[in-house]
């Protein structure tokens, strides 16, 4: 169209953004001027016009007239005049728009046209659209299009994805016993495209709910057989040499979503086309081939893993993984890293043989990208059990101080929760949190400081008085400490401090002079939680009552609402009439009832 | 499933943009903006595979367009790769030695050719010829 052409020029000439801005003004008033006066425009005037729309719409224009005649073109019976009728809609519509109720006939209509290349641009457009309406009025046309068997391929392709564009927006579209058995003899289909297609819509249903679809599982074998066995393909399927990766992958995928195979001739099929993925992938120096083998090469091993014990592959599938984190290519470095987290987690059993890479991992935490730390980080916390907790914890609290933000707070986390997980003693548990509140007190959520309160509340005395000694030690140790530490030393001392009160150095006056250095620049958060402290100590040893009494009154007044109304509440409670009271709720905290760890949520 | 499909060139224009997901044109603003810092400032020896809120990302370099694929956590890596490279030898046979300014001028044929190789976010077909045989049969449709 030159004239689009031409439009397109002019705006790339223009030497600044205020031209182009002055150049579209001009054409937009100019087409709003032709659409209002020229109500015989022809279809090809308004084509032209319509793409002119698109362009500026792209370059970030706001449009807000058109609309009309955008519909207008869907109903075209030229192709070039329909197609951008519907290329406006995919661009300027999205689901749930109001407009997509007027259009909604319109596309039935091409949807059951006898014209294949409407119908086409029909799913096309459910596809790019389509939501629950389109899921309840058009699904039925689209299964009966997907299902027919004079329906010409590159129509039944579309059709299979708009079924799983439907699904995805109404699960109720494709009921198992209605649609099963149709839709799974599709998967018997010679043609690859189709096949592709169809297996797409197989796994997003099977994503959801695989009950009434097993039937899936042996169909996907057989034509894996046929692609890596029987070589039965045609050659415009083959990838830089290899068999449709795409439908190799897809069909593995499939197979990960039911149990290991229990029928002899489907476990045969199986193991068959594992092994000669495994054995078969070699490293070769074109780039693509040596990526689409790796590809279909890393979901074999995804799906020898799932099969786990059964799999005769899983002890070869062990050893490429433990080459392939050494590599120097990182996209299989990644991969490998990822994919032995996997194996860790879904076959516990396999630990031992991992462990004997635990310095190459460790290694991959400080690599320069971002992308393969994270993968470090996941495999080391889905390595770890009870016998290397103490040594992974103690690698991640060094690589914590050196670490970036990005990935600060989940290792935080992790640290906590493997901690907490795997510990054999609990004074041990205590040290790490400490330090952890220690040296990254920002990345620290509350959870996991409330969750080692809970556990030493819990324990008994001697953890309480190791934590009380801990949180001392340290905080006679930080100059600055952080917020966060001050709070849990607070909050043990408040509770515990009686464990250490009559050691030397941590008397109940040296723990209130102490926590009272950094009462002074605290927020008042870290305040609020340190008068319920002073109290608590008050209670128990006459000695501080004066002291404590003071800094009552002192912050009685005190502008932060939840400071001034404990320090208020706390100078009542001292007074004589509410003595027995003021025991009860002074005492020490009960245990917690044991729950799920909140770190772990 | 593939979220979304972007093609950027090194300033940060966007020569090609497809959404299987719903956002606003404010949100799209927003994504298009990080995901090309996100792809210009990785260093080259890094992977191509970056995690971006509950979903990742595989992009590819041709001279000074990025192309990126945002999909789901558990999606094939290296197929998704080796897809954009399929994607770019379509756009490569239909124009003849395609460069950025072809995108542009053809942005309706892009999106046309787009939609007979991914629809509803995933891959429909994966042979070269059948789909360059059949855009060759809409292109020639009056």
């Amino acid at each position: 169209m030159r004239g689009l052409t031409v439009f397109i020029s002019d705006l790339r000439n223009c030497s600044s953004k205020e031209q182009e801005e002055k150049r579209v003004e001009k054409e937009m008033a100019h087409i709003r001027s032709k659409f209002t006066s020229d109500s015989n425009m022809n279809g090809y005037n308004r084509k032209k016009y319509v793409w002119k729309i698109l362009y500026m719409y792209m370059l970030g224009y706001e449009v807000d007239f058109g609309h009309m005649e955008a519909v207008n073109l869907l109903s075209s019976q030229k192709y070039s005049e329909k197609s951008v009728g519907y290329a406006w809609c995919a661009l300027m519509l999205r689901e749930g728009d109001e407009l997509l109720r007027l259009i909604i006939n319109s596309i039935r209509v091409d949807l059951i046209s006898r014209n294949d290349n409407a119908v086409c641009l029909a799913l096309n457009s459910i596809c790019n659209v389509g939501g629950k309406e389109f899921a309840e009025t058009l699904s039925n046309d689209v299964l009966k299009l997907l299902t027919h068997n004079i329906t010409k391929t590159y129509v039944r392709k579309k059709a299979a994805l708009t079924a799983l564009r439907l699904f995805r927006k109404s699960n109720d579209t494709l009921p198992a016993e209605q649609w099963a058995d149709r839709i799974l003899a599709l998967l018997d289909e010679k043609n690859i495209g189709v096949l592709t297609s169809v297996t797409s819509l197989v796994l997003g249903v099977l994503a959801v709910d695989s009950a009434g679809w097993e039937a899936a599982a042996p169909k996907a074998a057989r034509t894996l057989t046929r692609l890596v066995l029987n070589k039965d393909y045609s050659n415009d399927y083959l990838y830089y040499g290899i068999p449709t990766p795409w439908l190799q992958i897809k069909l593995l995928k499939v197979l990960q979503h039911f149990p290991p195979p229990e029928e002899h001739a489907l476990k045969l099929r199986v193991s068959e086309v594992l092994q000669r993925i495994v054995s078969g992938t070699e490293v070769t120096k074109n780039v693509n081939k040596n990526n689409a083998t790796h590809a279909v090469l890393f979901e074999a091993i995804n799906l020898s893993i799932h099969l786990g014990q059964s799999s005769e592959t899983l002890p070869q599938c062990i050893n490429l993984l433990g080459r392939f984190i050494s590599i120097r290519e990182a996209n299989i470095r990644y991969l490998g890293l990822d994919t032995m987290a996997r194996l860790s987690q879904e076959q516990p059993h396999t630990l031992d043989d991992l462990k004997k890479h635990q310095s190459t991992i460790l290694f991959s935490l400080k690599d320069p990208d971002i992308s393969i730390r994270r993968r470090a980080l996941d495999l080391v916390y889905a390595m770890c059990d009870t016998a290397t907790v103490k040594e992974t914890v103690s690698e991640l609290l060094n690589y914590l101080d050196n670490a970036d933000d990005h990935i600060k707070e989940e290792l935080v986390l992790k640290i906590a929760i493997l901690s907490e997980r795997f510990a054999s003693d609990n004074s041990w548990y205590v040290d790490v949190v400490l330090q952890l509140v220690r040296s990254a007190g920002d990345q620290v959520a509350d959870e996991v400081w409330y969750r080692i309160v809970q556990i030493v509340t819990n324990q008994g005395e001697d953890l309480q008085r190791y934590a009380a000694q801990g949180v001392w030690t340290i905080l006679n140790a930080e100059v600055l400490p952080h917020k966060n530490l001050v709070k849990v030393a607070g909050y043990v001392l408040g509770e515990f401090g009686h464990t250490i009160a009559e050691s030397p150095g941590s008397s109940p006056s040296e723990q209130i002079t102490l926590l009272h250095k950094h009462f002074r620049n605290a927020d008042p958060d870290v305040r609020a939680l340190l008068l319920n402290t002073y109290v608590k100590i008050a209670h128990t040893y006459a000695e501080v009552a004066q002291m404590v009494s003071e800094v009552m009154q002192q912050h009685s007044a005190a502008m932060d609402q939840e400071v001034q109304q404990r320090a208020a509440e706390y100078i009542s409670l001292s007074a004589p009439s509410l003595a027995s009271i003021k025991g009860t709720v002074l005492e020490m905290m009960p245990h917690f009832t044991e729950r799920e760890s909140i770190v772990s949520k | 499933m593939i979220q979304f499909i972007l093609l950027q060139n090194r300033q940060g224009k966007t020569r090609l943009s497809k959404y299987y997901r719903t956002y606003t044109d404010d949100e799209k603003i927003k994504i298009e903006a990080e995901i090309h810092r996100i792809v210009t400032t990785r260093d080259q020896k890094f992977t191509n595979f970056v995690e971006f809120k509950q979903y990742k990302l595989i992009y590819r370099r041709y001279a000074g367009l990025f192309f990126t694929l945002c999909v789901d956590v558990n999606d094939n890596e290296l197929v998704y790769f080796e897809s954009i490279h399929l994607f770019v030898e379509l756009l490569d046979q239909f124009f003849g030695n395609v460069c950025e300014l072809d995108l542009v001028f053809n942005f309706n044929k892009v999106y046309m050719i787009l939609d007979e190789f991914f629809l509803a976010g995933e891959v429909q077909e994966t042979s070269k010829q059948t789909i360059l045989h059949r855009v060759q049969d809409l292109d020639k449709l009056e």
